[in-house]
């Protein structure tokens, strides 16, 4: 009997106690539709926010090569008339 | 789906639609159409941001505009298989490679320094594992040297350069992954099916139809020579048939009535119907990846060597760090003997070497099967050619008809063809074609035909034997009679250096077949070129006669010459050369070929080959040009010296690291991040082309 009030009077039993009653709340709270629904929707932002990063990413390297070629590779036209392309600005595929 | 021109310059246009704008098979099937228009030079789509970009010929612009706006991305034919494994396996390398750079500098130094602490030693513990399970088998290898010097260095204190080492041996192994990925991706790609038209059973005897037109219900003819291009069961027949391709046996397996044959097995003699069940794409490719995956036989020598000297030198590290402990009583010094090894480097320089060779090799459409052929390519003195279809042009001609015992010119010429229509040698094909050409049809008025490799043809045409091939074949072996007017034409004929094909009907001689054999435009350049090479002796082998021979090999500087040769003669040549000491490449194309191909340290098959040639060869080239010998020959030889100078390196380098270290000059950890940013250098250098592009194109 004393040695169940020496447990209970230590701070660590009420530690472990607590630890215990938080796993077990987390746990069922886990296992619930909320969760689950916002685990759901957080993993889909993050997959929306790597594509829009890949794409960001490949667009930039694009635009610097386009740039790049534009500079330092386009040669010098033979007859010396400017380029002009014609108008054609969208394209349906 | 609307597409915006971002960047448009003459001969360069890149349009953009966006994210999401088409997927990754989309972008496959999109690249692998825009390219086969003739104005196009190069495609790269991106499905990542929807990107286009084509580079095509200047004055072009308007014919490209209106093709773009005529796609329909949804009415694309399907990607090819090769196209999307090469797009994913470079996908998986870019962003594999860019979450090990980002986890690497910009997570980590974030990372509280406790955090960091533990949580290389949590990814230690998978090398640990390693290093452990080889100790647990008894071998002192490379995984316990990596484990050791981590563990040394964790265990000193020093996680910063724990981590270094194993984010330096994680880069290395992922990029020797993508070159074998991507070289695995080509060898097979190569090795696919090429068929394109099939013979098909129907209600009038037989047709010839294009192979995406069979169906699960038709009957496949296959004959002798020729690619089973479809898995199915053997309605009829029987056959000896090679399924190297799928098995890796070499010995061919008799098959009959209700056996199942695989696509890509080849037909070695014989003749069967198959009852198809799939068109086998995916069967055949499955069985050629495992078999590039499985065949130990096929690593180059220098590569074994390489891999069995790493594993060897290991005790020698344990040995030397144990040594200088004993003679300093210093562990920083001996610890930092095992940052530094050889084994490392050796083991990943050499096969990521070879396999870039074979990848190399492959975009100038030479298919190398293995490292082992790249690797006698370069040490071979010989070269033994096959005449017809090799040194000579793939597409002989049939210059004249000569009939005898009443028979006309259009007879012969019409017989023959009935008769030669449905064998693969290029001889056959000239004489089909020129039948064609002279409008000279015929019905199936013969019976079944019994081909006798690089004899002839035997069949009964109206109730007579009829027979069509060589000289040996109907004088010698059926025992035709041959007259003195016969004689004296064959005589001319043959002095002028045209190969005879001689058809007899009844035991008599029908007529005389002359095939002009031109040779091939670059044969003497590419012969000169080899010999600078290093090839010493340069061979012909031919089954026509002495004169035809003669005239062939003076005009193209060939040191010896066999004729008349039949094909188990072809092997018994090859075998005495070999045991004369010498190191022999045979390049053949057809049926007759085969046993001189197997018997060669390393065999080469021309495009237009038999598929059993091909099957049979080590090394295919697929552009029928000669001159790809002169590369290959080039790209084998450099390989061999970049191994040879990666193993100088090796040992100079890390030997300096380890006297630096010794002398105090350089600390363990920079010992350690020297040494895996030399073995990374070496292995990111060995993926870098052997030939300059001059060397390739010139």
């Amino acid at each position: 009997m004393v040695q169940i009030q020496d447990i209970m009077k230590d701070q660590r039993t009420w530690l472990f106690l607590g630890g215990v009653a938080v796993g077990a709340v987390a746990v069922t709270l886990l296992g619930s539709k909320t969760a689950r629904d916002l685990a759901v929707a957080g993993l889909v932002q993050g997959m929306k926010m790597r594509d829009d990063a890949e794409a960001a990413l490949s667009s930039l390297k694009e635009d610097v090569e386009d740039a790049y070629v534009e500079k330092f590779q386009t040669p010098d036209d033979e007859s010396g008339e400017e380029y002009t392309p014609v108008e054609v600005k969208k394209i349906e595929m | 789906m609307q597409y915006t021109i971002i960047h448009d310059l003459p001969g360069r246009m890149r349009i953009r639609g966006g994210m999401y704008a088409f997927t990754r098979e989309e972008s496959v099937s999109l690249e692998e159409y825009l390219e086969t228009i003739p104005y196009v030079c190069n495609v790269s789509v991106n499905h990542k941001n929807g990107s286009i970009l084509i580079l095509y010929q200047k004055n072009c612009r308007a014919d490209l505009l209106a093709v773009l706006t005529s796609i329909r991305i949804k009415n694309l034919p399907e990607p090819s298989v090769y196209g999307l494994e090469t797009k994913r396996t470079d996908e998986a390398f870019v962003r594999d490679l860019t979450l090990l750079l980002f986890r690497r500098f910009v997570i980590r130094p974030l990372l509280p320094l406790p955090i960091r602490r533990i949580r290389t030693i949590v990814r230690a513990c998978s090398y640990f594992r390693r290093g452990g399970s080889s100790l647990l088998h008894g071998r002192l290898d490379t995984s316990v040297l990596d484990a050791s010097a981590i563990g040394a260095a964790i265990l000193q204190g020093d996680t910063k350069t724990a981590s270094s080492i194993m984010f330096l041996l994680k880069l290395s192994g992922l990029l020797e992954d993508y070159t074998k990925k991507r070289t695995r991706n080509a060898l097979v790609h190569s090795l696919a099916i090429n068929v394109d038209r099939v013979w098909v059973k129907n209600a009038d005897g037989e047709m010839l139809i294009p192979i995406s037109q069979v169906s699960q219900s038709d009957q496949v003819i296959v004959r002798t020579g020729t690619m089973i291009p479809v898995d199915g069961m053997i309605s009829s027949g029987d056959a000896m048939v090679n399924e190297s391709s799928m098995t890796g046996e070499p010995l061919p397996v008799h098959k009959t009535t209700g056996a199942t044959v695989y696509a890509g097995t080849v037909v070695e003699e014989g003749e069967i119907t198959v009852a198809v069940r799939s068109l086998g794409g995916e069967t055949r490719i499955n069985k050629i990846v495992d078999l590039i995956d499985q065949s130990e036989a096929l690593k180059a020598d220098v590569q074994n060597k390489a891999e069995q000297l790493a594993d060897s030198i290991v005790p020698y590290s344990f040995l030397g760090a144990a040594g200088i402990f004993l003679l300093t009583g210093n562990l920083t010094r001996a610890l930092s003997v095992l940052m530094v090894d050889y084994s490392c480097a050796l083991k990943l320089s050499t096969p990521i070497s070879v396999i870039s060779a074979m990848r190399e090799a492959s975009t100038m459409n030479i298919m190398v099967k293995g490292g082992k052929y790249l690797e006698e390519f370069a040490l071979a003195d010989t070269i033994v050619f096959d005449k017809t279809g090799t040194l000579t042009v793939a597409s002989p001609k049939v210059v004249d008809v000569i009939p005898f015992a009443g028979y006309t010119k259009q007879d012969v010429l019409r017989t023959a063809a009935c008769l030669e229509e449905h064998f693969p040698h290029s001889v056959a094909r000239a004489i089909v074609r020129k039948a064609a050409e002279e409008n000279l049809k015929h019905c199936e008025e013969h019976a079944a035909v019994e081909y006798v490799v690089a004899h002839g043809i035997a069949t009964k045409l109206h109730g007579k034997r009829a027979l069509i091939g060589s000289a040996h074949f109907i004088f010698d072996d059926e025992g035709v009679p041959l007259g003195d007017e016969e004689r004296a034409v064959i005589e001319k004929e043959s002095e002028h250096g045209r190969s005879l094909i001689f058809l007899a009907i009844g035991d008599q001689l029908a007529g005389i077949i002359c095939i002009e054999d031109a040779i091939r435009p670059m044969a003497e350049e590419v012969i000169t070129s080899l010999k600078d090479l290093g090839i010493t002796n340069v061979v012909m082998i031919t089954g026509d006669g002495e004169a035809t021979a003669r005239a062939v090999a003076s005009t193209i500087g060939i040191d010896r010459y066999y004729s008349q040769v039949l094909p188990e003669d072809k092997a018994a040549i090859i075998n005495d050369l070999k045991a004369s000491g010498r190191k022999v490449i045979m390049i053949g194309d057809g049926v007759n070929d085969t046993p001189g191909l197997a018997a060669a340290d390393v065999s080469v098959a021309m495009k237009d080959a038999s598929d059993i040639a091909q099957e049979v060869a080590d090394i295919t080239l697929l552009s029928a040009d000669l001159r790809e010998l002169i590369h290959l020959r080039q790209l084998s030889t450099k390989l061999l010296d970049r191994i040879n100078t990666n193993y100088r390196f090796i040992l100079g380098f890390n030997t300096g690291l380890l006297v630096l270290g010794q002398l105090g000059i350089l600390t363990p950890a920079t010992s350690a991040v020297l040494h895996n940013i030399s073995t990374m250098g070496i292995s990111a250098g060995s993926m870098q082309p052997l030939l300059c592009e001059t060397e390739t194109h010139g």
